[in-house]
């Protein structure tokens, strides 16, 4: 068995880590684009940040693949996969055949469209070599702006602040974290920001990327013009599904997969950003572009390329960060859009704790846990599980969700509760 | 078989004493004495946590899970899982403190630390003489430290000198 993977990130790794625990044998490439040997992107953003040290961004030990008797050809570019003969081709001309293929290609920072976006300092945020280039501009810029109130804008305008650049965010929403958190919940995080010498702009659109062939400033729509060396965009991230072009791989914005992550094109299977899965707490079918998703998929990718039948129970819109040692964790449908929803929230300024709840029924479906975030993944458990949490609805609005809470549910819903782990537990 | 310890739990036996939680703290502190940890500069702090429900008390742990949803969601790497012991750790040098992890443990076992920015959770006091330091100094071997085979074997054993009842 030839087992090929392009991609040698989080789900391209968790798939080679699955195939070897089922198949010691087999050869297992993996081939990408970048020149580095496997690293963390999620982490670019804290090298910048002066959190970690240079370099340190590997997620695997150098041995790694040698250990896993894994061939890795880095700094190489698939042009093509020909599905009539089961190989895929490089830029070079060379050929490498498959048996079973997995696209874990991730996506690509997506185009402003703003004019002047090809300006020198104007800068994406996605790879280590965006964050080489933003380091030569780092030392000659005095003002940057960050255009993006994510998570990854907000890392990002931290770094440039880290290297003492007088740094401004600029959303076009009217609050940061946007799609992961309430306007109180942003306006706290502003505030954060600015305490911190961090300005924040928002309900701005940038019209014009201006100056020569380097950027001098940004022209926004209420009619500010910002002088600035140095601008890192954050307009998400599009699929890189170039490759399924002339196959039978369905697209409906990532690469369509079904429950073992198959693709429609025989042995080839899709995980990570590249992949469109089930969301298991909407039920709608999305790309949920996290790293914990990633490599969950490419493992289960993994696990059936390599014969063994596991079904994915569905990714989950979730994410972590730390701003300025404030704890943020956004997990499920946090920003519900009908009335068929419960929403709680508790706010304290004072001690920096936000909270808030959504239900829909009978079943937590979103949180969004600000300073205090211990014992979050229990309800991002009783989320992924879909549990009925009427009987302990009280204790979650109370902010009370350790296990013992949550393990009431366990004995009326055991079907929910198979892992070996909770037999373990609740014994006698 | 691959000797596969951890720390298991007798929920019904504990009393919700936390001299677990102090042993913990203390076999984590520079001193590794009571009187030093509580004077240290940044605190020690407990891997194990009591957490008591209306008729449950629990003194829970990281279980190593199986699939580990930590190890999944660990964008630096710095979780692992032992094959051999079964044993899922933190390298620390290589914790960035991002709460992936806190964010997916099932269990809430993952703790962020503040103070040091980094995760915290069961190491199983790896290298320590006496097996796990909580296990050591439950007053009421509510913890037991073992291979899933010798803990059901314990059970047995407790049940047959009534200690612990019926199954709930
Ligand atoms: C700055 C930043 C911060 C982030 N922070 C977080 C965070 O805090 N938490 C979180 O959960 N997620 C975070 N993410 C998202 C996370 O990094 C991604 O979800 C994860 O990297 C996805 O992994 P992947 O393997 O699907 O794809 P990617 O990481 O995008 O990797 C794609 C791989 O495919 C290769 N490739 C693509 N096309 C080709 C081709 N044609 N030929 C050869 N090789 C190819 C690339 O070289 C690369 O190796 C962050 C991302 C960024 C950029
Ligand atoms: S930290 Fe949590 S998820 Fe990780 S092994 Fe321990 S119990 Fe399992
Ligand atoms: S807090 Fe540390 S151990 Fe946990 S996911 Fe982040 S880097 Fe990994």
């Amino acid at each position: 068995m030839n087992y090929v993977i392009i991609g040698n990130s989080a789900a391209g790794i968790g798939a080679a880590e699955a195939i070897r625990e089922v198949d010691a044998e087999s050869a297992i490439v993996i081939i990408s684009d970048e020149p580095e040997s496997a690293y963390s992107r999620a982490l670019i953003s804290y090298e910048l940040a002066g959190w970690i040290d240079k370099g340190e961004l590997t997620f695997r030990p150098p041995e790694f693949y040698t250990e896993k008797n894994i061939e890795v050809q880095s700094g190489q570019r698939v042009v093509k996969i020909d599905t009539s003969v089961n190989e895929v081709h490089l830029r070079g001309g060379d050929t490498v055949p498959y048996d079973r293929l997995l696209l874990a290609t991730g996506g690509s920072p997506q185009k402003t469209g703003v004019k002047g976006e090809e300006k020198e300092g104007v800068f994406g945020f996605r790879t280590y070599g965006d964050l080489q280039k933003i380091y030569k501009s780092v030392k000659k810029a005095k003002e940057g702006i960050v255009l993006g109130g994510g998570c990854i804008g907000l890392q990002a305008a931290s770094g440039l602040h880290h290297h003492k650049i007088k740094t401004t965010i600029a959303i076009t929403s009217p609050h940061l974290l946007s799609q992961v958190a309430d306007p109180e919940c942003g306006d706290f995080f502003q505030a954060l920001f600015e305490d911190n010498g961090i300005k924040v702009k928002t309900g701005v659109k940038p019209l014009e990327f201006k100056g020569g062939d380097r950027i001098e400033t940004v022209l926004f729509d209420d009619g500010t013009e910002l002088p600035t060396q140095l601008v890192i965009t954050g307009k998400g991230v599009k699929p890189n599904t170039d490759l399924a072009q002339g196959t039978k791989i369905e697209i409906d914005w990532g690469i369509k997969t079904d429950d073992r992550m198959a693709t429609a094109e025989p042995n080839i299977y899709a995980a990570g950003d590249v992949a469109v899965t089930k969301d298991r707490v909407s039920c709608e079918s999305t790309v949920n572009a996290v790293w914990p998703c990633a490599y969950e998929q490419g493992r289960i990718a993994g696990l059936n390329m390599a014969g063994k039948k596991v079904a994915y129970d569905g990714s989950m819109r979730m994410n972590a960060a730390d701003f300025f040692g404030v704890s943020f964790i956004s997990i499920g449908i946090v920003k519900p859009v009908d009335a068929g929803y419960e929403s709680h929230s508790y706010f304290s300024q004072d001690q920096k704790i936000y909270r808030k709840m959504v239900f829909k029924g009978n079943h937590l479906v979103g949180a969004v846990l600000v300073g205090i975030v211990d014992n979050a993944g229990v309800l991002t458990n009783l989320m992924r599980k879909r549990v009925d949490v009427s009987t302990i609805k009280n204790d979650l609005l109370q902010g009370r969700y350790d296990f013992a809470v949550m393990s009431k549910l366990i004995k009326d819903q055991m079907e929910s509760f198979q892992e070996p782990e909770y037999q373990e537990i609740v014994v006698v | 078989m691959p000797d596969k310890r951890k720390v298991f739990v007798v929920s019904n036996l504990c009393t919700g004493c936390r001299t677990c939680e102090i042993a913990c703290a203390v076999e984590h502190s520079q001193s590794k004495t009571l009187l030093g940890a509580i004077s240290e500069e940044l605190p020690p702090r407990y891997r194990i946590q009591v957490q008591a429900g209306d008729d449950l008390k629990l003194p829970l742990n990281c279980l190593h899970c199986e699939e580990p949803d930590c190890l999944f969601a660990c964008k630096s790497g710095a979780v692992s899982k032992n094959p051999e012991t079964g044993q899922v750790s933190v390298d620390m040098s290589r914790c960035v403190g991002c709460w992936m992890c806190v964010m997916v443990c099932p269990f809430g076992a993952a703790q962020p630390d503040h103070h040091r920015g980094k995760v915290i959770k069961c190491d199983l006091c790896e290298g320590r003489a006496g097996g796990p330091a909580c296990v050591e100094a439950c007053p009421t071997r509510a913890l037991f430290y073992g291979t899933n085979e010798e803990f059901r074997a314990f059970i047995e054993e407790m049940k047959q000198i009534g200690i612990i009842g019926k199954s709930a």
